[in-house]
């Protein structure tokens, strides 16, 4: 399948030459949000108090698995403050998925405003709305829940098992063909490229090794929250922390049965969402109750609500198998996969396909086989999180890799640099996996893995792999992994911009794109600021309101710079050129005619050839007030069935203490090819921030449930996740390739950091300590007993 | 007259109507309007909400410290000064701190921005040799799920001890309310709240409330007690039955520490970890050890270490560290003072010897002598900001001859109170310092101990790794070694290079 480089095929190499002649982007300009956010003056959905508003609090479900048998919410309501109580008994019942993804979703639509089955302790039961938050939980003690209580099902092996609990047994549930309520499979899949067992057959050898990885959640600085009212039209705004307004606006006017065009969705600044915010979680409650009192309402979760009742990264099983000749080529690769998406099935199919679409394509094979199953349990609802099904497929393909090279006694990173895939190459899977439906194809065009590798072997001292430290109680390892993401869901995901100029040569640049943190408003910006070739100040971004902004599916899956900047960059080239006519016009009135193509724009100006120029400040009081008056503007939407992937190599080295079992991490280093980078600090940052969260994941972050299905651990009291003394020394490499399907060269970036900790900090433990661990996270206690067992083991050894 | 006064971005405020246990948090963003300063957890956690409180009594110059609002409760800052995000920089231009945050790339989100920029700005204030000696371990309490912290570090190192000349300067030099010294009645929202500034005061307070609470630094109490005060919020009538907050913080010499050279040190109950760091911490290396790993710098500037004692916590840190140095506690009543060896005071769970009307007024804290060997080892999941899975203090006096008089070893974590293991101790007593003695206290340890398993750890790994302590200690000052914490070791405070002790 290693096509040759077809001719004229653009791999982006000849532009490179070209980034250096661009004035904004690729540059680190000061973000349009810094000095707001640094003092305190960004507008996050709280920071806001309307008079009259309501408090809201949920009651929610203390079992795991029950059926209400009765809900009496009488002596709630006459509880003083109280206004309303809202309970399954008197909303109305539309299925559908929380999973805010584009229409159709592929998620199955399986839950209800409130449901009348409980199905994870966290599940909603009824909430009350008051006067005051504290007169809305007083009451919620008040409310008289009858349960009829089920046996639960809390591992993933379980509910799969013949005669176990249905978990979603109500007749309304429906997903996509594979959907199997029944048997609690909330999605499957099974995908084979070439003859997979000739390959296996064929190979010299072949290894498999089974994986697992934890729940993991978002904990995003800032919980959920909402806030709604009626404004003086009488209609619905939403004043909510999403990533995706415009989902948000769908499925609100569906379940709750109320025109679209009363409804206004306004994201204001948002405190962080990496997929958890990619939902519509909770806005439903406080528009009803808004809808239903004609007063604003508020609900915010607590951070233990959070933890336990939000979404939370898909747990996996994951077995490994390759077959390999013994000169280290790949022939054949497989992934079974068993997920949880505990109670609900939200990205239940999507994120799993991801955990095979981003991994197995990066090594050449004759052959693949992918087989997945995405099981209901009784436990925490799993989602959207940024990686998106990577983080969880590269802890098992990077770990195998290396177990892999290690039988065939070859260097880990010369064995992954044969069966790389590279620029002309296609992806084999990318057809066959695709979003709930059929996959556009994809051919590699900008690569430079190769290089990440290079760059990053030095940075870390890879030669010094065989000198390190191997006896004493402290132990030291290096280890490594190759990555591969995407940049936006190829034919599904769609940005659009509007642009317009005003008196002083400035533009209001208007973006369905959802700057959550990522920095988007600025890249836009930049994007916008390159092309009408105008300082960065001359650009007044605002983002995200279904109002008026148009249309964007919203912050995820690494769309936003991809497709959204492409949009921006189309619409301000359609400005360009009617900049460019609106000159000719003026100059050809004055009775200097010239042909707009001739005239470029430079430094906030239409400028001729031979040096003079009318500035856009002028071209637009000539346009607004004197000659051929209107409106210079124009609006750009993208959809592309390209999707480049962005590559990296991670380097890690730790320290093991083997007598705690503590992992130390000393130095990390990213070497990512993430094409032009368009604010390069800003890459460096979801670089480094990505690979911090992940860093979480590799080492402390997990749910601890109890007998019953209670998550113990739901307060930051024991829910670990990194300070800033944790983080080690830390190196981003960028490594610049031109994608010719971005703009501006662009890949993604912000998702492929959290695919290489794990991976990473397992191979280095496992050159450390010569033990292979398959399982996240490592914890002290987890490498203190392997540690133990392995010493044993040698002490058996001598006595025998 | 009945009233809150103080002194918010250099502000004179008085408040008459709201509850004095409303954090400090929910006042600014509800009462004020002041919407920088951010909710992410409640809890002391995530430092989203920090604030910076004016410390007049710790040094000559008053400081800025740290603090978490969301601990905080509003009678605390009765007589103070507070600086919000708000009041940093001075007319519209950005303060020091701020342009770093900006020039380093410091926000992503931005939600967490408030708080560490208010860090950053606190430590700009620092001195050098304050910060070289572990200020920069400040950001521990401020939690941030975008950046992986680069650019924030970047950002505090920029700043750190530059000393600029800002609102915070021009604030702190103002004078102290004069509020500040005098006791106060308030009654707001059904909710007392008394701050005797005289014990005699404090008598009389304990007797007309029957339902009082009695409250330090708050940041346990805010977590574990205050319910019940937001839960009356506007529901109860004034009468006395009404709950009562007392708050121990003015009280004469509470918060004092007095070094009384060879004997030791006389410890005011209302000593704040951070206070304790610098006096005793400066001449007891050990100490400064532990308390380094204790909460966060905001947690340490309000927690005072009489909280920490009476909270009885099974996992408390500074437990184990008294019980090895044999501190007493001085337990204060109407009817005068009693005191009592530590050992004695922790009863049961979370239970001590405290009588009703009685407070801790003091810990008496003999010096080490010259020849005792001490170290802390806490072992925790994560290694900033965490509760100990188990904490474990040894302390012995080793004589010429290498023989140990006197042996103490302390736990946390291991029992439903920390305790000290006399088991342990005995085979160490009277013992040549050795590795065998060692040993066999580490055995006799596991022998004796019976932890539980909860989500911090099992109790199998607890019985491994307390065991593991003790002869951590004796490899510790036998090699000399820096012992491994100094290599910065996640998930633990502990452990000295040395063989495989178990194992053998
Ligand atoms: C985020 C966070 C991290 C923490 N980290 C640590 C840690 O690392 N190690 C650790 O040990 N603890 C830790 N704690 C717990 C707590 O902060 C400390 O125990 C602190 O020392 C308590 O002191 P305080 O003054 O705030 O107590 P308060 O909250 O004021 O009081 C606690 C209790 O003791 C009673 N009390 C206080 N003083 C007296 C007195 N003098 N006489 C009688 N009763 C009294 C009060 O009535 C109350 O019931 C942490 C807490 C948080 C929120
Ligand atoms: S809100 Fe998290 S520490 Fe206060
Ligand atoms: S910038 Fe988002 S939490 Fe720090």
């Amino acid at each position: 399948m290693s096509t040759p480089i077809p001719p004229n095929w653009d791999t982006g190499a000849d532009s490179l030459d070209r980034i250096d002649s661009y004035q904004v982007v690729g540059r680190n300009e000061t973000r349009v949000d810094a000095l707001k956010l640094a003092q305190g003056r960004g507008s996050f959905t709280d920071d806001i108090d309307l008079p009259g508003m309501l408090h809201l609090k949920m009651l929610w479900s203390p079992h795991a698995h029950a059926r209400i048998r009765s809900i009496d919410t009488s002596a709630a309501e006459a509880m003083p403050g109280v206004v309303m109580v809202l309970h399954h008994g008197n909303v109305s019942r539309i299925p559908y998925t929380t999973a805010g993804q584009g229409h159709p979703e592929p998620s199955p639509y399986d839950q209800f405003i409130f449901p009348r089955k409980v199905r994870f302790v966290g599940d909603r039961v009824a909430c009350v709305a008051a006067e005051s938050a504290v007169q809305a939980a007083r009451a919620l003690a008040k409310i008289r829940v009858e349960y009829e209580v089920l046996e639960p099902v809390l591992d993933p092996h379980d509910a799969l098992r013949p005669g176990a609990p249905v978990i979603h047994d109500e007749p309304e549930a429906f997903g996509l063909p594979d959907y199997d309520k029944a048997h609690n499979i909330a999605a499957a899949m099974h995908v084979e490229h070439g003859d997979v067992d000739a390959a296996f057959a064929e190979a010299d050898l072949v290894l498999e090794r089974e994986y697992s990885v934890p729940y993991q959640h978002h904990a995003t600085a800032e919980p959920h929250i909402a806030i709604t009212w009626l404004d003086e039209d009488q209609r619905l705004v939403v004043r909510v922390a999403t990533q995706v307004p415009f989902h948000s606006r769908r499925i609100l006017a569906r379940i709750l049965d109320f025109p679209l065009h009363r409804i206004r969705v306004v994201k204001p600044r948002v405190g962080g969402g990496f997929g958890g915010k990619q939902e519509i979680l909770l806005e439903d409650l406080p528009a009803l109750v808004t809808l239903r009192s004609g007063r604003p309402a508020r609900l915010c979760l607590t951070r233990a609500e959070e933890l336990a009742s939000s979404r939370t990264r898909h747990p996996q099983i994951l077995s490994w198998k390759t077959g390999v000749m013994r000169d280290g080529t790949l022939v054949a690769q497989e992934l079974r996969v068993l997920a949880n998406t505990g109670a609900y099935g939200a990205h239940a199919l999507t994120v799993q396909t991801c955990t095979a679409g981003k991994t197995l394509p990066l090594y050449k094979a004759r052959a693949y086989r992918f087989d997945m199953k995405t099981v209901y349990t009784n436990l925490p609802v799993a989602g959207a999180f940024r990686g998106y099904g990577g983080p969880q497929g590269f802890v098992a393909m990077e770990c195998h890799m290396d177990e892999v090279a290690e039988k065939l006694g070859l260097d880990p990173l010369e064995f992954r640099r044969r069966n790389l895939i590279g620029p002309g190459h296609d992806n084999a899977l990318a057809q066959a996996l695709g979003e709930g439906k059929e996959g556009p194809p994809q051919r590699i065009r900008s690569c430079a893995i190769q290089e990440c590798i290079d760059r990053g072997k030095a940075a870390i001292g890879w030669d010094r792999r065989d000198r390190l430290r191997s006896t004493g109680p402290i132990r030291r390892g290096i280890g490594m992994s190759c990555l591969m993401h995407g940049s936006g869901i190829p034919g599904v995901d769609m940005g659009s911009a509007h642009v317009k100029l005003n008196e002083d040569g400035s533009f209001n640049l208007h973006v369905g794109a959802t700057d959550i943190g990522t920095g988007s408003d600025t890249i836009l910006s930049q994007i916008a600021a390159e092309t009408l070739a105008v300082p960065l100040e001359k650009v007044v971004i605002y983002s995200s309101d279904t109002d008026h902004t148009p249309f964007d599916t919203g912050a995820y899956a690494s769309s936003t710079t991809f497709v959204s900047g492409a949009a921006v960059k189309k619409a301000c080239e359609g400005v360009a050129r009617q900049l460019r006519e609106a000159a000719a016009e003026m100059w050809r009135v004055e009775g200097d005619p010239c042909t707009p193509e001739d005239l470029h724009l430079e430094r906030g100006a239409v400028r001729r050839p031979d040096g003079r120029s009318l500035s856009y400040g002028e071209i637009c009081l000539s346009t607004f007030y004197t000659h051929d008056q209107h409106q210079i503007m124009d609006h750009g939407s993208h959809m592309t069935f390209e999707c480049p992937p962005p590559f990296a190599a991670h380097f890690a080295e730790v320290e093991v203490d083997t007598e705690t079992g503590a992992i130390r991490v000393l130095r990390y280093v990213a070497a990512v090819d993430c094409g032009v980078p368009i604010h390069p600090q800003s890459c460096e940052g979801q670089t480094e921030g990505g690979v911090c969260t992940s860093l979480g994941y590799a080492l402390s972050e997990d749910f601890i449930f109890n007998d019953a299905g209670r998550l113990l651990n739901d307060t930051y009291e024991d829910y670990k996740i990194p300070t800033a003394l944790d983080v080690p020394e830390f190196e981003t490499i960028l490594v610049r390739s031109y994608e010719p399907a971005g703009p501006y060269g662009a890949k993604s970036v912000s998702e492929i950091p959290t695919d290489g900790p794990g991976p990473t900090i397992a191979n280095a433990v496992a050159h450390a300590l010569g033990i292979r661990f398959r399982s996240l996270p490592l914890t002290p206690e987890k490498v203190r007993k392997a540690w133990l067992k392995k010493e044993e083991a040698r002490q058996r050894e001598t006595e025998a | 007259m009945s009233r809150i006064e103080f002194r918010i971005n250099g502000h004179h405020l008085r408040e008459h109507d709201a509850s004095p246990a409303t954090t400090v948090l929910d006042y600014l963003r509800d009462n004020l309007g002041l919407m920088g300063t951010k909710e992410g957890c409640a809890e002391g956690d995530c430092g989203a909400c920090t604030v910076l409180l004016l410390d007049r009594r710790r040094s000559k110059t008053p400081r800025w410290l740290p603090v978490n609002s969301c601990l905080l409760p509003l009678a605390a800052i009765h007589g103070r000064d507070l600086v919000t995000i708000e009041g940093l920089g001075t007319g519209g231009a950005a303060h020091p701190a701020q342009q770093a945050a900006v020039a380093t790339h410091a926000s992503q989100c931005g939600y967490c921005t408030p708080g560490v920029v208010l860090t950053l700005a606190a430590a700009a204030h620092c001195s050098a040799s304050e910060f070289a000696t572990g200020q920069a371990e400040m950001l521990a309490g401020n939690l941030c799920r975008c950046t992986g912290y680069g650019p924030i570090r970047a950002a505090l190192a920029e700043v750190a001890a530059s000393d600029p000349d800002d609102s915070l300067k021009r604030l702190r030099a103002l004078p102290e309310l004069t509020v500040a010294q005098e006791p106060l009645e308030y009654c707001a929202g059904g909710v007392h709240c008394v701050i005797p500034v005289t014990w005699e005061q404090l008598w009389e307070a304990i007797e007309q409330h029957p339902n009082h609470s009695l409250v330090a630094g708050a940041t346990d109490w805010i977590l574990t007690s205050a319910a019940p005060f937001w839960e009356h919020v506007g529901g109860g009538s004034g009468q006395s039955s009404s709950p009562c907050m007392l708050s121990l913080e003015r009280l004469p010499e509470f918060c004092q520490v007095r070094d009384r050279g060879e004997t030791g040190w006389w410890i005011g109950a209302g000593v704040r970890v951070a206070d304790l760091q610098e006096t005793v911490g400066a001449d007891v290396p050990a100490v400064a050890r532990l308390l380094r790993y204790f909460g966060s710098a905001q947690i340490r500037n309000r927690g005072t270490i009489g909280g920490n004692l009476c909270t009885a916590s099974p996992v408390g840190d500074l437990a184990p560290l008294l019980l090895a140095l044999d501190a007493k506690v001085v337990l204060r009543s109407r009817r005068g003072d009693r005191m009592l060896l530590l050992n004695d005071f922790f009863r049961g769970y979370r239970r001590t010897a405290l009588r009703p009307g009685e407070v801790l007024a003091a810990i008496e804290l003999p010096r080490p002598r010259g020849d005792t060997r001490i170290s802390p080892f806490k072992v925790c999941k994560r290694r900033e900001v965490d509760i100990a899975t188990l904490s474990c203090v040894v302390a012995v006096d080793v004589g010429a001859d290498n023989v140990m008089r006197r042996a103490r070893v302390a736990f946390g974590g291991m029992a439903p109170t920390p305790l000290r293991v006399a088991a342990c101790e005995r085979e160490l007593e009277g013992k040549v310092f050795s590795a065998s003695a060692f040993r066999r206290a580490a055995e006799a340890t596991e022998r004796e101990l019976e932890p539980i398993s909860d989500v911090r750890g099992s109790a199998w790994y607890r019985r491994r790794v307390a065991k593991n302590l003790v002869q951590a200690f004796h490899a510790e000052w036998e090699t000399g070694e820096e012992p491994a914490w100094r290599a910065d070791h996640p998930g633990t405070v502990a452990l000295a290079p040395g063989a495989q002790r178990e194992e053998k």
